[in-house]
């Protein structure tokens, strides 16, 4: 119990430490009156008796201090005192305190909301149970190693592996939802009825599925997304239990998932609004359609690289079994988590390094700063070492202020950071940040945050701390009347922290300008159509227009309506859109063996109505386009590209032959050729392409995208083509309306999101850069005032002074951008992956950049020269 | 008379062993010390002070403002039961160190 008590004490003394001192004081006072008393009552002169008393009983000063080191928080007593003093120092500064403020919370703000993204993405396991055990499978095929898994594959799988607890299988369902307010489009998935269960999650109201609730003949049931029981449903407390319809179909509402679920993404829909158990039957038909994602639960003891192995001896048998359609078919197993956010580590572990390097140049700045305010207060701390301050002490109060100043950087910079997470997110482009987590600055990231200012204030401090502690005494207190031989303090650390921060900006500004290039590169793209004045929107006609020629007959006379309106000059339907993927099948051009399976050449297939290549502004190469004539009456035709000229007729005229997708009796008679068109966003090449009529092949899709190329800004019929098609059936819902420039930008989402990001802190990066040059050549000038009204003074012109500071400044730069151009040749090859048409080494953007910054730091040197350019040199010479 | 350091480690002991009998003040135990030891021990007076809070801080003595000679108040440290114990282990240990060194010397 003796520590408990010893502990109590100390404590108590912390609350009392100023009577504590009180006491100790008085008492040491009257043992040297009483040592006193008692020697002038010998007979001892007074002066004499108060020396002896005093030199008997030693130092009080250093008693004192040794004894609340006893008391052991002589540490705390310090640390309060410096902070105290740091405190006023900051007051007393307020111009030096707020740009290391400033800089500080720039490089800080800009690193947690960076690290928040990561800790979201990267370091936060994902929102399920064991979430470590969870797993995406896939099928491979040569050349494709990773192909959506066919039905009947997967339920082998199921039915023979050994390694999962639990498996399930899941696809995109669009449908359209009646019986709420207005009809809507809406996209949900089906899914195996186990799938909540594998991930271990639990509906916020009702149930989920039943094991043989994808059985057929069963109640077909549904559980709705929190967003879409909020929205269409307006959060109807009786939801569980209430039928809704969907693609004319009646559903029994089972369940509805927590807000906070979030769905692993990992083809096409990323948050559903509903789900729907996988009827058995649609995945027993074809072994050869490949259009479905499985995730997996490994069973306790079993190792990714176990499975992977079962996994492909199951395979190898299937493909023994089915030879004519599993023959190459592979099985591969990854980590669900590296599933979800691979694709995005690229992009973040740039962006961390990226503001990294910002806070190194923030740092830099900061020490920069701090030597300056070395120089001002030398004479201060020369006085504290001159009367008995240990070196470690006064190194250890400077540094308390460094880390105070960290600190309240840091704080500054968690305000940043809110801000800067916001911008970031509602920025990123859907699908670059895998919404696996939501981005938050939690407990972890703050800590983060104050971690990095305390190792900020640290880095910044140490140097000028180190530096002050050492200096020459009897120097530093002559100073004021022997300015004339006064050093510069620290001048060596503070030109290559200068050097340090052109070298670090320039790092940053090269890596900017590859990004830059690399989206112009993007949207210069020869891309086959032309994106401007387009509108395009989604139509799904629903039950009602099951039968072909009604859906044929519908999307006509929505053509012919929408086309009366007044300012469009085209309007088509097509299954797909430029950029944004399609549908690929095999073809064998006629009097060629056809391959069985998908193991032919493969070839995009688009089915369009009359008129689309008008407003696609697509180039008509050869050939004749499709006419409402291609009927289901009439032979079949087919319009294809140039890449699939040169795929199956190359030095041929393609026009008049013919070729089949794997029925040896249907022949498409190929009747045009057009223009590549991108179809896989900006940087795959064209792949070969056919475009059908649809009114011949209705069978393929009932969802199709109404196209229209308009005369004025497509934003302005936005609203009125889509009332218009409700004129035609005020029950189909219109949906995903945007501009063909809307999609393009989606596209190029990712690089642009890069630039954007890249050229903020590229910006924030030149500044402080410019900042600390300006701030070391404005000490400079100051140091040398003296100097310079002498050199006037004999004679030197304007021009001269000019001269001397800007060549002082020039060298640093240059020299810093050496530095900065050998690392960037050194790094930027790490961003070969993320960039697009320009090299690592581009010559054009390392010397713009080189350029840009040059300039920008000569700016910043010419302002202080200007001022030593004007001094007065009878002023000047009395400088002190 | 020359004048020797006191042994290290010893101080505690000494200052616990004048506040056996009576509380006393600070200036009060220097000069007991000295008196005792005949002026053979020099002691920086001072230095009673930091030995005095770390006992402070140990629990084996406790200090009080009290009116002393002459109508003045002087701070008076007294002993408590966990001093009077330390002051029983620390001179059976000196004893034993002593008795150990004594023969040592005599044997030698």
């Amino acid at each position: 119990m003796d520590w408990l008590g010893e502990a109590w004490r100390r404590l108590m003394f912390l609350f009392r430490r100023g009577q504590f001192q009180r006491d100790l004081r008085e008492e040491m006072a009257d043992h040297v009156r009483m040592k006193e008393r008692e020697l002038a009552d010998e007979g001892v002169p007074p002066n004499e008796a108060r020396n002896t008393a005093r030199r008997e009983f030693g130092n009080a000063l250093l008693l004192r201090e040794r004894s609340r080191d006893a008391w052991g928080l002589a540490w705390l007593e310090t640390l309060l005192q410096d902070l105290r003093y740091g405190l006023r120092q900051l007051r007393r500064n307020p111009g030096f305190t707020a740009v290391a403020v400033l800089t500080l919370a720039l490089g800080i703000g800009a690193s947690t909301a960076i690290f928040s993204v990561v800790d979201a993405v990267l370091i936060r396991s994902l929102p399920y149970r064991h979430p470590s055990r969870l797993v995406a499978l896939w099928e491979t095929m040569p050349r494709s190693p990773q192909v959506p898994v066919s039905g009947p594959d997967f339920l082998d799988w199921k039915q023979q592996n050994g390694v999962f607890s639990r498996i399930a299988v899941g696809t995109f369902a669009p449908a359209n939802l009646i019986g709420t307010s207005q009809p809507e489009h809406v996209e949900g998935v089906l899914i195996s009825p186990g799938f909540f269960r594998l991930l271990g999650t639990a509906p916020a109201l009702g149930r989920t599925f039943l094991p043989d609730e994808s059985q057929e003949g069963r109640t077909r049931v549904v559980i709705l997304s929190y967003g879409l029981w909020k929205g269409a449903f307006g959060g109807a407390s009786g939801i569980v239990g209430r039928d809704i319809e969907l693609n004319g179909h009646k559903f029994t509402t089972i369940g509805v998932m927590p807000e906070t679920f979030r769905f692993p993404q990992l083809l096409g829909v990323t948050s559903p609004d509903f789900y729907v158990p996988f009827p058995i039957k649609y995945l027993q038909t074809n072994r050869g359609d490949h259009s479905m994602w499985v995730v997996g639960r490994l069973k306790a003891s079993i190792s990714i690289a176990r499975a992977q192995a079962e996994m492909t001896s199951l395979a190898h048998r299937l493909a023994q079994q089915y030879s004519d359609t599993n023959a190459h078919v592979g099985v591969r197993i990854v980590p669900l988590h590296e599933q979800l956010v691979g694709k995005t580590r690229p992009v973040l572990v740039m962006l961390l390094c990226a503001v990294g390097v910002l806070l190194l140049i923030a740092c830099a700045n900061a020490a920069n700063l701090l030597l300056a305010q070395a120089g001002r207060r030398k004479r201060e701390i020369a006085v504290r070492l001159a009367v008995g301050a240990s070196p470690g002490r006064v190194i250890r109060q400077l540094v308390t202020e460094s880390l105070l100043l960290g600190l309240i950087g840091g704080t500054a910079g968690i305000l940043v950071a809110v801000w800067a997470k916001k911008s970031m997110v509602a920025l990123s482009p859907a699908g670059l940040l895998p919404m696996v987590n939501p981005v938050s600055l939690n407990l972890f990231v703050l800590a983060f945050a104050i971690g990095l200012s305390l190792v900020t204030g640290l880095l910044f401090g140490l140097i000028p701390a180190l530096q002050a502690s050492k200096m020459e005494l009897q120097e530093a207190l002559k100073e004021g009347s022997s300015r004339f031989r006064g050093r510069l303090v620290g001048l060596r650390y503070r030109n290559s922290l200068a050097i340090g921060e052109v070298a670090l900006a320039l790092l940053l500004l090269i890596g900017c300008g590859l990004f830059i290039r690399t989206l112009t590169n993007l949207l210069k793209v020869h891309a086959g159509f032309n994106p401007r004045n387009v509108l395009t929107m989604w139509i799904q006609p629903g039950a009602k227009y099951a039968k072909n020629q009604d859906r044929v007959d519908f999307f006509q006379s929505v053509v012919h309506h929408v086309r009366e309106l007044p300012g469009i000059k085209a309007a088509a339907f097509t299954s797909e859109l430029p950029l944004e993927g399609g549908y690929a099948g095999n073809v064998t051009p006629e009097g060629q063996p056809i391959h069985p399976g998908l193991q032919g050449p493969m070839v995009e297939f688009s089915y369009i109505t009359p008129g689309y290549f008008r407003v696609m502004s697509v180039a008509l190469l050869g050939g004749r386009v499709l006419t409402w004539a291609d009927d289901a009456n009439a032979p079949r035709v087919a319009v294809i590209n140039e890449a699939m000229t040169r795929r199956f007729w190359p030095n041929e005229n393609p026009i008049g032959r013919r070729f089949t997708r794997g029925d040896p009796h249907k022949f498409y008679e190929v009747v045009g050729v057009v223009d590549d068109v991108l179809q896989h966003g900006l940087v795959s090449p064209a792949w070969p392409q056919a475009y059908f009529p649809y009114a011949q092949e209705p069978t393929h899709t009932t969802l199709l995208n109404l196209a229209v190329r308009t005369g004025l800004s497509p934003s302005s019929v936005s609203a009125e083509i889509p009332s218009e098609i409700r004129t035609v059936d005020r029950d189909v819902p219109v949906y995903e309306v945007e501009t063909m420039i809307q999609i393009r930008d989606h596209i190029s989402g990712k690089p642009r999101f890069e630039t954007i990001l890249m050229s903020f802190l590229a910006s924030v990066a030149l500044i402080l850069a410019a900042v600390g040059i300006y701030g070391l050549m404005a000490y400079v000038v100051t140091q040398r005032t003296h100097e310079i009204g002498i050199r006037m003074a004999l004679g030197a012109q304007k021009r001269d002074v000019l001269r001397l500071v800007l060549a002082g400044g020039m060298s640093l730069i240059v020299i810093g951008v050496g530095i900065g151009i050998a690392a960037s040749l050194a790094l930027t090859r790490f961003l070969s992956s993320l960039l697009y048409g320009v090299k690592p080494t581009d010559p054009l953007t390392f010397a713009a950049v080189s350029l840009l910054l040059t300039v920008v730091a000569l700016f910043a040197c010419w302002i202080p020269a200007r001022r030593a350019a004007k001094v007065d040199p009878m002023v000047a010479l009395r400088h002190e | 008379m020359p004048r020797t350091e006191i042994p290290p480690g010893t101080l505690d002991m000494m200052i616990l062993k004048t506040l056996e009998r009576r509380a006393m003040h600070g200036y009060g135990i220097a000069q007991r010390i000295k008196q005792l030891s005949d002026e053979v021990f020099e002691v920086e007076e001072g230095s009673l002070y930091p030995a005095l809070q770390r006992m402070l801080i140990k629990g084996w003595v406790k200090a009080e403002w009290r009116p002393s000679e002459n109508n003045r108040r002087s701070r008076y440290y007294w002993l408590t039961a966990s001093g009077k114990k330390q002051l029983g282990a620390e001179l059976s240990e000196f004893a034993r160190v002593t008795q150990a060194i004594r023969q040592v010397i005599q044997t030698a």
